[in-house]
């Protein structure tokens, strides 16, 4: 599973010399003009999903409201929903918004990334695994299945950094940070999907002309 | 007609009786249906049907009346306009300089010229963002500067030009090579001033050349995946990235084969125009060898003007690689400095599979795909049987289709028996041999229209038959036109994203498709480690290659681009 | 018969036009003979060449090769060899190399291909050159390699396509008379294709004249230059005036002919049969005309002397304004005309050669 997050560059911080950002209001400051990045709704489930988190928090009306203010401080919607993390590590752009695996990679490198969890809250993602139907190794797919949600698959997920959350509570977590620590948000999945593409063509009307 | 008729069904009957040629031609007709043709054609159905399989206008509807989609392709458009023309401005004034004046390091230059054909694109969009970014070495560092506008226009446009400036300098220096030296020493001996000399004789000589060069980067341009993939945000959508995006983002196969086949349409009529249009008009003022001038063409000072700015792209050039070695030593790219050999260690361990994956298909397909081009040069020059101008046509046309099409096509076509072969090793190799064939057929072509056919009518008479001719005459005469063929493959091959990335699983993996994913899970520094490690392995192979080819060079003195 | 073509006809498509290349051409060669295409560019005698060869296929019409009928055989099929006029070596073969490619092809024990390499080089002179390579060898030699490599074949029949036309004339004179020797030597049937008349005069047995793809006129140089079958032919071939004329009487070996603007009636021969006030051409060639007396007459003023050393060219023109060319050999013991100089020229009957007009 994999919450949504914010990455900042500390260096970049200096640069623009920002405070490091708490909450999703934060990244409204006119410090970090130009200095955002997050995916293209149109073209990423990870901008999807940050949008429905927001209107958990905020209202549809109000999400948007959010929308267009920030806009005036991004620098770019990525194509792809892993863009912003690119920007960010190298020092291109001071705060991205995605998932957060690739910036606990860039921190892990030795990048100056630290990663915020805003304090309003997060939406989050659960990977999930499918069996096809019709499949020619159905038992052996389930033997994946099986080993994927025990302690022990659960735990080399851990372990072998992927920086994805397990899903069982009695997993050693690592360096993770506690998901306690986290507001976590959930989404009416049903609803997202059936309003997807209103809220994406909203999205383009009144965020994405915004300069 | 009566004669026409005759003269196909006389045709028709030599044919007969060359048994071994009607079968080669069949056999050949035969894959290139099936392997360019029908993709294709999967690709148009596909766009062309609703959810039951009827025909229906549904997904063209939506998106020609979507706004974003519209946008994206008057970007697509205007990026590719503009690449070309600066792109063929650069090319042409790179290509002018060493052709018609005596600066140093001429070597040099054309050895950077075509530095750029040896990297994954996006890589070099990446380093764009290095070296101009809000952190960039030039323009942050040295001036200061933190608003140069990387990302849309700005930023995809230079990444383009960079990335297609070896196509436009191979074409011009070609063209400009061809271009007799005493047609210029014939009008400064009426008098003419340099300037109008350049104006009145080399310009206009070199028009269909700059022409066909244009149409070239336009479609090179239109098609290009990886850089706009970084450089091109949301507020700069291109058709190329917006086609990817449909199928991986949104799982609107419908949808990004419309986007497709939206993007194939310009791509196609520029084909066609520099096919059919200005290749009509291409003017030959040298048969065989070429001789050089003893005038100097360009005046001192302009020559040293003309040496600093082929200076500064080159070193521009220089700049953006560097900046990738950079990022494969470091432990940070940009960000942490130290030294570290880690980055390929992580290669060697993880990267293992694909690079031996990626070697054995491009090793495969490049030879296959080479021979082949030579063989229907020879066909389309040197033979007169019915379906000769749709054999040149259908074997050119994967030229003008973007990868992002072909990846779709094949798909689409090869996912169901008789011919199951997604996720297999099959399917790599056949889309790279038939996607680069083009630049065989054509060079094969250009080079044996230089030879004197009457050289291999000479060997017919002697009781040489097809094959006979071919290997003993034809293909030393074009080595050359092979070896070029040889070399463009396998580099494509080894660089090849766009229509690669749909046919990669997880049995067969590819260096380039691992370097993005690499990029985008963070490891940045593994990915210019991966990517020098990849460009390692071209030369090497074009070394290996010159030297093999070395004592089987032909005595048909030719100007060949790629050294 | 070694090499008959019957009623070929090559006629070529382009986009919107048709041209017809070869009309109705039908030829009979004997073994050993050497015949000559002879023609203006662009009177088909290439084309029906590379229709023996087999580069290009007639659209109506056969071909055969010693009583075998070869109309649809590929060039490697036939036993026909072919000297290019780019000579067409193999650049990346030495001169050996080049010559021996047919032997090899053709699966020849080594023994026997050295043998026949090392017999035509002699005969051809090219010893020493085995193994230089085309760029190393001047034109003549390269030639001669073109000349070995088809000969070595022993081919029936050996097609010569302008195959001197990329030497300087001092060359050309003596590699023609070495190309002729050769060809007797072998008694190779050949046919030889050029637009020099001097060329064909000087080495062909039978001489076909073409003019814009049909056959104008076969026979021996002799005949073709004495006796034109037609304006065509009597003008490309050496130097000709026309004297028209109507035939006003016939008799037993001779015509007399009218003509109305000199008023003068001339006497003529012909090997066909002409009828009277039919309207013909009297072909005189410019050296019949002499001081002697003979049984025609014509005069007028000398316009024009060009002194050439061995002759003297002249023109005079008759009281109505026609101009009629003259040469006059050994000039040094002869007279030589003056500019201005009013003259009696007299040409003999044999010299007056009749052609009907229409033709």
């Amino acid at each position: 599973m994999n919450p949504l997050g914010v990455g900042v560059n500390l260096k970049v911080l200096e640069q623009i010399k920002a405070e490091l950002p708490k909450s999703w209001a934060d990244l409204l400051k006119p410090e970090f003009k130009n200095m955002i990045q997050y995916p293209n709704p149109q073209t990423s489930g990870t901008a999807y999903t940050f949008i429905t988190g927001l209107i958990s928090v905020y209202g549809e009306d109000g999400a948007m409201d959010y929308l267009k203010k920030l806009a005036k401080n991004i620098q770019s919607y990525t194509q792809s929903g892993t863009g912003p993390s690119k920007a960010v590590g190298i020092g291109q752009a001071a705060v991205a918004i995605q998932f957060t695996p690739a910036f606990f990679e860039f921190k892990e490198q030795g990048y100056p990334i630290e990663v915020v969890f805003p304090v309003e809250g997060v939406p989050y993602e659960s990977a999930c695994v499918s069996i096809v139907k019709g499949a020619a190794h159905k038992t052996e797919a389930n033997t994946l299945i099986d080993w994927l949600l025990s302690k022990k698959g659960q735990q080399v997920i851990v372990d072998e950094k992927t920086y994805f959350y397990p899903v069982r509570a009695d997993v050693n977590f690592g360096s993770l940070q506690p998901l306690s620590t986290i507001k976590l948000i959930s989404v009416d999945e049903a609803w997202a999907a059936e309003n997807k593409n209103r809220i994406i063509e909203r999205w383009i009307k009144e965020v994405l002309p915004v300069k | 007609m009566e004669i026409a008729n005759k003269e196909f069904s006389n045709k028709f009957k030599s044919l007969m009786k060359n048994p071994s040629l009607l079968i080669l031609l069949i056999a050949i007709f035969v894959v290139l249906f099936i392997f360019i043709i029908y993709p294709l054609f999967k690709v148009l159905i596909i766009s062309f049907t609703d959810n039951n399989n009827n025909f229906s206008l549904d997904v063209y509807k939506s998106i020609l009346s979507n706004d974003y989609m519209k946008q994206g392709f008057k970007n697509s458009i205007l990026v590719a306009t503009l690449t070309a023309v600066i792109g063929t401005l650069i090319g042409y004034l790179y290509a002018y300089t060493i052709n018609r004046t005596n600066i140093p390091f001429k070597k040099f230059f054309r050895t950077i010229a075509i530095v750029p054909m040896v990297f994954p694109p996006f890589i070099g969009a990446m380093s764009i963002i290095m070296l101009f970014g809000f952190n960039g070495l030039i323009t942050s560092k040295l001036f200061g500067i933190r608003t140069f506008p990387v990302y849309g226009l700005w930023g995809l446009m230079i990444a383009q030009v960079i990335t297609f400036f070896p196509v436009a300098f191979i074409t011009l220096d070609g063209v400009l090579s061809t271009i007799s030296p005493t047609l210029e020493d014939a009008a400064f001996n009426l008098k003419a001033s340099r300037w109008q000399v350049f104006t009145k004789v080399t310009l206009p000589l070199s028009v269909p050349g700059i022409a066909s060069t244009m149409l070239v980067l336009f479609i090179e341009s239109l098609a290009d995946f990886g850089n706009p993939l970084i450089l091109a945000g949301a507020s700069f959508p291109v058709l190329s990235v917006q086609a990817y995006l449909e199928i991986t983002g949104m799982f609107n196969l419908k949808n990004g084969a419309a986007l497709a086949v939206w993007l194939l349409v310009p791509s196609l009529i520029a084909f066609i125009l520099q096919k059919y249009w200005v290749n009509k008009k291409k003017y030959i003022t040298v048969t065989g060898k070429p001789t050089t001038s003893q005038v100097k063409s360009v005046s001192t000072s302009a020559k040293w003007i003309l040496f600093t700015l082929c200076m500064i792209v080159s070193i521009f050039i220089v700049l953006i690689y560097a900046t990738i070695f950079w990022g494969a030593f470091t432990k940070a790219w940009g960000m942490n400095n130290q030294f570290t050999l880690d980055n390929f260690k992580y290669v060697f361990d993880v990267g293992k599979e694909s690079i031996k994956d990626t070697l054995a298909i491009a090793l495969t397909s490049t030879p296959i795909s080479a021979l082949l081009g030579m063989i229907i040069a020879f066909l389309i020059v040197r033979k007169s049987f019915p379906g000769k101008k749709a054999l040149e046509f259908i074997s050119l046309l994967n030229f003008a289709v973007p990868g992002t099409v072909v990846g779709i096509g094949y798909i689409l076509g090869f996912n169901t028996k008789p011919l199951l072969l997604t996720g297999t090793f099959a399917i790599l190799v056949l889309n790279f041999i038939f996607r680069y064939i083009p630049v065989g057929i054509q060079s094969g072509i250009s080079l044996l229209n230089q030879v004197d056919p009457a050289i291999e009518e000479a060997a017919y008479t002697l009781g040489a038959n097809d094959s006979q001719v071919f290997l003993k005459i034809t293909l030393p005469l074009i080595i050359p036109a092979f070896f070029s063929a040889l070399v463009y493959s396998f580099v494509r091959a080894m660089t090849a994203i766009s229509a690669a990335i749909f046919l990669v699983s997880a049995d067969w993996n590819l260096m380039t498709v691992q370097i993005l994913s690499q990029t985008d899970s963070g490891r940045l520094s593994e990915a210019c480690a991966f990517s020098v490690i990849l460009i390692l392995l071209i030369l090497a192979f074009i070394l290996i290659l010159k030297i093999f080819l070395k004592n089987k060079v032909s005595l048909v003195d030719n100007n060949f681009g790629i050294e | 018969m070694s090499l008959e073509l019957k009623n070929i006809y090559k006629v070529f498509k382009s986009e919107n036009t048709e041209t017809v290349a070869v009309k109705d051409f039908s030829l009979k060669i004997e073994k050993g003979q050497l015949v000559t295409l002879l023609g203006p560019s662009g009177c088909g005698k290439t084309t029906t060449l590379r229709m023996i060869a087999g580069f290009e296929t007639p659209t109506s019409g056969k071909i055969f090769l010693e009583g075998k009928d070869i109309t649809n055989d590929p060039p490697n099929k036939r036993d026909i060899s072919m000297v290019f006029q780019s000579y067409a070596l193999f650049p990346h073969m030495t001169v050996k190399e080049n010559i021996e490619f047919g032997l090899k092809i053709k699966k020849l024990p080594k023994n026997a291909i050295e043998e026949k390499v090392r017999s035509i080089i002699s005969l051809t002179g090219l010893e020493g050159m085995e193994n230089r390579r085309p760029d190393q060898i001047s034109g003549g030699q390269q030639q001669r390699v073109a000349l070995a490599r088809s000969l070595v074949m022993e081919p029936k029949v050996l097609l010569f396509d302008e195959p001197l036309s990329n030497l300087d004339a001092k060359l050309r004179e003596s590699m023609r008379s070495e190309i002729r020797r050769i060809q007797k030597e072998l008694n190779i049937t050949s046919v030889y294709v050029t637009h020099d008349q001097t060329e064909a005069m000087s080495i062909s047995d039978i001489i076909i004249v073409m003019n814009k793809g049909e056959i104008m006129q076969v026979g021996n140089p002799f005949d073709i230059y004495s006796y034109p079958q037609n304006k065509f032919v009597a003008d490309f071939i050496g130097k000709v005036n026309f004297i028209e004329g109507e035939v006003v009487k016939k008799n037993e070996n001779y015509y007399e002919v009218y003509n109305k603007e000199l008023n003068k009636t001339f006497v003529g021969i012909s090997k066909k049969n002409l009828q009277i006030n039919e309207n013909v051409l009297i072909a005189l060639r410019p050296e019949a005309l002499t001081y002697e007396k003979k049984e025609n007459s014509i005069s007028g003023i000398i316009k024009k002397v060009v002194y050439l050393g061995s002759q003297v060219e002249y023109e005079f023109e008759t009281e109505h304004n026609k101009i009629i060319n003259g040469i006059l050999f050994n000039p040094v013991e002869n007279k030589i005309p003056q500019v201005n100089e009013k003259i009696n020229l007299y040409f003999g009957l044999k010299a007056s050669w009749l052609i009907k007009s229409k033709e």
